[in-house]
Parts: C-alpha cells; sequence; structure tokens
C-alpha cells in the first residue's frame, strides 16, 4: 500500500536559506556603521540634556527651560535611532520600557513628586524616561512650568533623577557595545535563535511593529471600534509625536539598507518582482502617506483621520514583508512570540 | 480468530505497562513544572476546538490542577498496576480530556499517547508484576491473549509508515524542507552541531528519516532484523531529541518499540531483575473487544489517507491533516488581521488579536482554517455584547508562508467569516 503524494504545491520553489552565507562582514558592518555611531550620539544628546536640567534646576528660567526642551528634543529623536536594537545590554537594562515608556502616567508623576517615594529600578512603570519628561517640561506654559521648578526642590530633584537613571542605562548599553557583547556579536552568527542575525531581525520587527500599533494604530482609534485616543500619542505635551514617528521610520529603513544583501544574496521574490524592491517601495509608500499628515498627531487623528488611516494600512501592509516574508526567505524564526510548548 | 487468540507471553506487555505509566508521570510533572498548564490552559480565554468536540468545557481554574494531579496518580497506577484498570481508565479520560480542551495544542504523539492508553484500558497488563495481584490475590498469569500484546505493535507500525509515507512528498525530498530550515539553526549542537554547516546534510537527513519512517516497523517485525532495528530506533530517536523540541516523543518511541521483542526476550529481563517465581499459567481473558479493535485499525488505516478525497494541497490547506500522522513536514507561519463591521450601524473596528488570544494560539491561528472561523465565530459574538454590534461582519487579512515559500493570500478576503460554518466539505473560503 504506496500512496505518494503528488498534490504539491505550485511555484515558486523554497528560499534557498543563507546557506553558506558569511555574514561576519555584515554584522561587522552593522554594529560600526550603524549601532555603535546611534548609540554613542544619543549617548551624546543625553549628556546634553543632563547638564541642561543641571542648569535648569540650579537656574530656572524661561531660556533655560528652552534651552532644556531644545535639548530634550535632539535627544528623545535620536532615541528613535537606538530603540530596534533591544536586546543584548539594551534588554539586560531594559533600555526602551525604561527610557520610553508611553503614554506617561501623570497621576503617578505627580505623586511620586509630591510624596518623593519612587523606585525607577521597577520595571515597566510609566513615570520615568523621556515621556515623563516630555510631561514634566511641557504639560504647562513656560513661566508657570519655571515657577513651579523654582519652587520645588522635589520636582527638581525629580528631573535630575530621571535624567541620572536613562544616562546610567546608557552608559551600560554604550559600554557593553564597545567591549565584550560588541567582539561576540560580530562573531555570533548563523540563523537559529539567539544568534546576532536573529537578534537584529526580530528586534527591527518589533519596534516597527511599535511605531505602526502603539504610536500610530493606538491614538487613530483603529483597534477600538473608531473612538480615537488622542492622549496615547508618543510625546503628547511636546506635540513632537510626528516628527519621532519620521525618526523611528528613518531608522527601520536605515537597518533595512543595511541588511537589504542578505534578499540579494537568497534572491528572495515577492509577486513579480524582489522581495527587496518590494520593502523599498513600501517604505517609499509610507512616508509619501507620512508626508500628508499635519501636526500634531494627537489633533490629527481627529482632524484628518483619512490620511492617518491611509498610513496606517501602507505601514501594515509592511509588516507581512518584513515579518513573514523576509524572516521566511532568510529561514530566520520570528521569536519574540515563543512557543511555550513541545511541538512534533 | 485463532491467531489473534493463541496464547503469548505477558511481559512484552507488561514492560510496556511500567514505562508507558513512567514516562505519563514525567510528562504531566514536566508540564506543571513547566508552567505550562498556566499559559496553555489557565491564561486562555478561549479556546479552539476539534470539530464534533464543541461540547467539551473547561474545568474552571480551580479544578484544571486537581485535573493535572489526577492524571498524574493515575499514571502512577498503571506504572504500579495498582487499581490498574481504574487506573488506566482515569488516565485515559483525563488525558484526553485535556487534549479536547484546546486544539492548539494538538500534537500527534499526544493523539499517539490518547490511544495507546485506550488500549491500556482493555488489556489485562496488570496479570504479572502488579500491586493488584497481591492486593486482590490474582493468579500471576504468563499467557495472554495473542492480540493484547499486538495491538501495540500494530499502532506503532501504522504511525512510522504513515508518518514516512507523508515524507514522500516534493519539498521533503527535493527541497529537503523544512529540514533546511531547522537543521542550520542547530549548529551548536553538541557533537553533531558542525554537520549543519553544510547545505547537503539537511538533504541526508530528509531521505533517511522518510527511509527510517517507512521501513521500521517492518523492520522490527523481523526476528532477524530486530536487534539492528533497535539500535537505529534508538540513535534515530536520540537525532530528533537532540535537534527537536518534541518532548516526550522520542522516548515514547523508543520505548514502546521494545514491545516487537519475544516474551522470551523481556522474561530473561525479568529474570534478571531478580522475578524467578514464573507460573506457567494462561489467563482465560475475554476477546469482547477483538470486533471492536479491528473496526479501530480500519479507521486507523483509512484516516492518514482521507486528505486524498479533497482535491488540495494538504499542507497548504491541512484538510485532513490532523490525526495522519503528519508530522515535522511544515514550517509554515502567517498573520491574520481581523477587522469587525456593524452592518447596522457601519462602526468597524481592526482586532487586537492579543486581546483575545494567547501568542501561541495566535500564531496557530493564523494557519489553521477551522480555527480562524472559529475565531471568527467569537469575535462576531464578543462585539455582539460588548460593543452592541446588532449585524457583525467579520472579514479577515491573511497571509501564509509555508516551507520558505512567499507568502500568499490565505483566507480569501472580503468574505464574512460569519457566513461560513466547518464541515468536512471543501474548504473553498482558502485559496488553493
Amino acid at each position: 500500500m504506496i500512496v505518494v503524494s503528488c498534490k504539491d504545491e505550485k511555484k515558486p520553489s523554497s528560499s534557498k536559506c543563507l546557506d553558506g552565507y558569511n555574514q561576519t562582514t555584515l554584522l561587522n558592518t552593522l554594529k560600526n556603521t550603524l549601532i555603535i555611531p546611534s548609540l554613542e550620539q544619543h549617548q551624546d544628546k543625553l549628556s546634553t540634556l543632563s547638564s541642561s536640567i543641571t542648569t535648569l534646576t540650579a537656574n530656572p528660567t524661561t531660556g533655560n527651560l528652552s534651552a532644556t526642551k531644545t535639548a530634550f528634543k535632539n535627544a528623545y529623536l535620536s532615541f528613535q535611532t537606538v530603540a530596534q536594537y533591544d536586546f543584548g545590554p539594551a534588554e539586560t537594562v531594559d533600555y526602551r520600557t525604561s527610557l520610553n515608556n508611553f503614554p506617561a502616567d501623570k497621576a503617578v508623576i505627580d505623586n511620586n513628586i509630591n510624596t518623593g517615594v519612587y523606585n525607577f529600578l521597577i520595571e515597566g512603570t510609566f513615570d520615568k524616561g523621556y515621556p515623563a519628561l516630555d510631561y514634566l517640561l511641557y504639560a504647562n506654559d513656560a513661566s508657570t512650568t519655571v515657577s513651579n521648578i523654582q519652587n520645588n526642590e522635589k520636582f527638581k530633584k525629580y528631573l535630575r533623577d530621571i535624567v541620572a537613571d536613562m544616562t546610567t542605562r546608557t552608559t551600560k548599553v554604550v559600554d557593553a557595545w564597545n567591549g565584550e557583547f560588541g567582539t561576540s556579536f560580530s562573531s555570533n552568527s548563523g540563523t537559529a535563535a539567539g544568534t546576532s542575525l536573529s537578534q537584529v531581525i526580530n528586534n527591527w520587527n518589533k519596534n516597527y511593529e511599535i511605531t505602526k500599533r502603539d504610536r500610530i494604530g493606538i491614538p487613530a482609534g483603529v483597534l477600538s471600534v473608531g473612538k480615537t485616543n488622542p492622549k496615547n500619542v508618543e510625546a503628547y505635551y511636546s506635540g513632537l509625536s510626528l516628527a519621532l514617528i519620521d525618526a523611528s521610520i528613518d531608522a527601520s529603513e536605515s537597518l533595512y539598507n543595511k541588511i537589504d544583501v542578505l534578499l540579494a544574496h537568497v534572491n528572495a521574490q515577492k509577486g513579480d518582482k524582489t522581495l527587496d524592491a518590494t520593502i523599498k517601495n513600501q517604505f517609499a509608500l509610507i512616508k509619501g502617506k507620512f508626508a500628508k499628515l499635519d501636526g500634531p498627531l494627537s489633533q490629527a487623528v481627529d482632524n484628518d483621520k483619512e490620511d492617518v488611516l491611509a498610513f496606517y494600512k501602507d505601514a501594515t501592509q509592511m509588516v507581512l514583508y518584513t515579518k513573514t516574508d523576509l524572516p521566511t526567505a532568510l529561514c530566520i524564526s520570528i521569536t519574540y512570540t515563543e512557543n511555550p510548548s513541545d511541538s512534533d | 480468530m485463532n491467531y489473534l487468540t493463541e496464547k503469548v507471553k505477558i511481559y512484552p506487555l507488561v514492560t510496556i505497562r511500567f514505562l508507558f505509566g513512567l514516562m505519563m508521570v514525567i510528562g504531566g510533572i514536566r508540564f506543571i513544572i513547566n508552567d505550562w498548564v498556566d499559559k496553555l490552559y489557565v491564561q486562555p480565554n478561549f479556546f479552539f476546538k476539534f470539530y464534533g468536540f464543541h461540547w467539551v468545557e473547561y474545568i474552571g481554574d480551580d479544578y484544571i490542577y486537581p485535573v493535572f494531579y489526577l492524571m498524574i496518580a493515575s499514571a502512577i497506577g498503571i506504572a504500579l498496576g495498582l487499581f490498574y484498570r481504574l487506573s488506566a481508565i482515569t488516565f485515559f479520560l483525563t488525558f484526553t480530556y485535556i487534549e479536547l480542551l484546546d486544539a492548539t495544542n494538538y500534537l500527534n504523539h499526544y493523539y499517539l499517547v490518547c490511544i495507546l492508553a485506550l488500549f491500556f484500558c482493555i488489556v489485562p497488563a496488570h496479570r504479572a508484576f502488579s500491586i493488584d495481584q497481591h492486593l486482590f490475590k490474582l493468579s500471576p498469569n504468563e499467557y495472554i491473549p495473542r492480540w493484547c500484546v499486538d495491538i501495540f505493535k500494530l499502532q506503532l507500525i501504522i504511525v512510522y509508515t504513515c508518518a514516512g509515507l507523508a515524507k514522500l512528498s516534493p519539498d521533503w525530498l527535493f527541497d529537503a524542507m523544512p529540514l533546511r530550515v531547522w537543521l542550520p539553526e542547530k549548529t551548536a549542537t553538541p557533537l553533531i552541531g558542525w554537520l549543519f554547516q553544510y547545505a547537503w546534510v539537511p538533504y541526508v537527513f530528509s531521505w533517511a528519516g522518510a527511509l527510517y519512517d517507512i521501513t521500521i516497523g517492518y523492520l522490527l517485525l523481523s526476528r532477524k532484523w530486530r536487534p539492528y532495528a533497535y539500535v537505529i530506533v534508538c540513535v534515530f530517536h536520540g537525532f530528533t531529541h537532540l535537534l527537536f523540541n518534541i518532548g516526550l516523543f522520542p522516548f515514547i518511541m523508543t520505548l514502546m518499540t521494545l514491545v516487537f521483542f519475544s516474551g522470551d526476550f523481556h522474561k530473561r529481563f525479568y529474570r534478571f531483575f531478580g522475578f524467578r517465581r514464573m507460573q506457567n499459567k494462561t489467563l482465560h481473558y475475554t476477546n469482547v473487544f477483538v470486533p471492536i479493535l479491528i473496526l479501530h485499525f480500519v479507521i486507523q488505516i483509512l484516516m492518514p489517507f482521507r486528505h486524498h478525497l479533497y482535491a488540495s494541497q494538504i499542507n497548504w490547506k491541512e484538510e485532513g491533516y490532523r490525526f495522519a500522522w503528519r508530522v515535522m513536514l511544515v514550517e509554515k507561519s502567517g498573520q491574520a488581521i481581523f477587522q469587525v463591521t456593524d452592518k447596522a450601524t457601519g462602526r468597524t473596528t481592526e482586532v487586537e488579536n492579543r486581546n483575545h488570544l494567547t501568542a501561541f494560539q495566535e500564531k496557530q491561528m493564523a494557519i489553521q482554517p477551522d480555527f480562524i472561523i472559529q475565531y471568527a465565530h467569537y469575535l462576531a459574538d464578543y462585539y455582539r455584547q460588548n460593543h452592541n454590534f446588532t449585524d457583525p461582519k467579520v472579514t479577515v487579512t491573511s497571509n501564509v508562508t509555508l516551507n520558505g515559500r512567499p507568502s500568499r493570500e490565505f483566507v480569501k478576503s472580503n468574505l464574512d467569516l460569519t457566513q461560513i460554518n466547518i464541515t468536512f466539505a471543501p474548504t473553498k473560503w482558502v485559496n488553493d
């Protein structure tokens, strides 16, 4: 009794994976031309922000507040370029969730300042990092903010503590990349879970999905029967949301433009085009839709709903290419949704 | 009938009774220690059901652990031959109940455990080397009807043969898929990891695996080849244990295939451990189960081939995929984005799958047509009740990639999934 299945899948045939591809050059390029420079640049901007806050708390004036806001903006934008490297040392120090868990919880922050009791080492809270600074620096008009700082030692301390926490974590991440972790990153090749390439691609996807879902989808109400959530945008008080999304998508694209050689190597196809062309085309589409949005996003979600939804739609389409097609072509599994059980 | 009822030695049956019970104890404890009871049964709000078993209800968070404890206790009973009959039936019922709760967790080897457990319910595996013997003063019997032992062999042969035949596909043989994806991930494996940097290795493994599955059952039947075959069994399942995350399966197969060895072979083993008093008695055991078992095996032989009744590619649409010993054949992933619209008011929303499903359930749902429909029906009810949708329509944008191919649209978009019901008819709502 031999029954041979002859109903095979239609062409195109399966990927040839990364059989035999030497990843060392690519990993070194990623590390030396993208990851470490981005991390150091962010460290630099954060250091400027830290000095500004020291100056502001020592001498609260509208001039110093304005300088702090500029430094805040530069550092926050710079953070978007490193958020996608949330593995290795960044994962150890809970980098993304400590520096950019949004939206900020203002009730908790107000309470923290009043009581003077808080612990930034607790994971996953919404009272620290950039979102907390966004609230503290921008929630009121400049003169009110300056007088609040002037009259409240606890407020001053809270500002300094936030930035100190961010600095500590950043230093750890940068030092690790310039040290042992950076060395192991270059040599940890392969396609298994935990290899450098797998971590890069997984976290690249994860960060992109945060942009799609948390930065746009949730505020726009696509997941809540059309009820918009304008206060859930990133950087609600400063209104920097769109600039941050722009920086985040640019960072995704920059990283992609380094790993596109892999898709060329396996000659990945998508329909009648290469997968590489499909992804690049989708980045162009997304940016085109993005250009139509007028900030701040918290208002656009209600006033310019159609354009926001069009942008969301194209941003969603990209996930198919980056999270399903690209890992399949490279034979890398998406591991941030882990199997809790055995398989067969 | 004479052949089936002639007397054979009971020892092989006792051996696998003990080992089966032991493995199930370990498996149950492992499930609890790994926190899988919580992850797979306590955390989900929604369960996917098997066709015809929608009536199986979750017992509740307070009682699910006791069900596992009861299952483990009954497995101990099987191993020791303590209240054997009650233990075997309890084990079968608890284990099967747990498997029926959520089809997400379906694994072929769990299905095999259900079948083997059912067999243990009807064979007199406690008539030698059991506590019951002493407890109930049962006379020890050295001989039992042949069918009591042979059903285990036949079942294992069916499993192997079907698993092997399923591998005779172009993907497996000519593209070495999905091993070509899985093996290079294993370059860190001790001793053999270095092999997987070579592109030809997955092909060797694919062909060797297919050959093994197709032939091993018959080699084990042959008295001459049996010792060599068993060495191959150990090597093969040793490899699969090292390379894949397949839990107890390699151990189940390695230990259950001991049943192929003769009664005398096993007897020597018991002698070695000091059980010297063997009684040359025959148990006159009921043969009432024989016709039912014949029916069982007819079904077992037909079930794995039912997919030929459908014109579709089985690994894509999965018509006739379950209960067919199709193991390790696909690397499949996808995403499914659901849109629920109230036709009465036009209100519409995308669904946040993570609010309804665990990550594992979502992953499984996206690639299995009947899960997508079950979930769509659930969503319609959910939005009816929680968002006052009076006439909900559920559509999905879904894409799936199979064995390294670019993703393609899976379920046809713009179909109202609430209008579709699962039957045995061809799944027309999925693209070919």
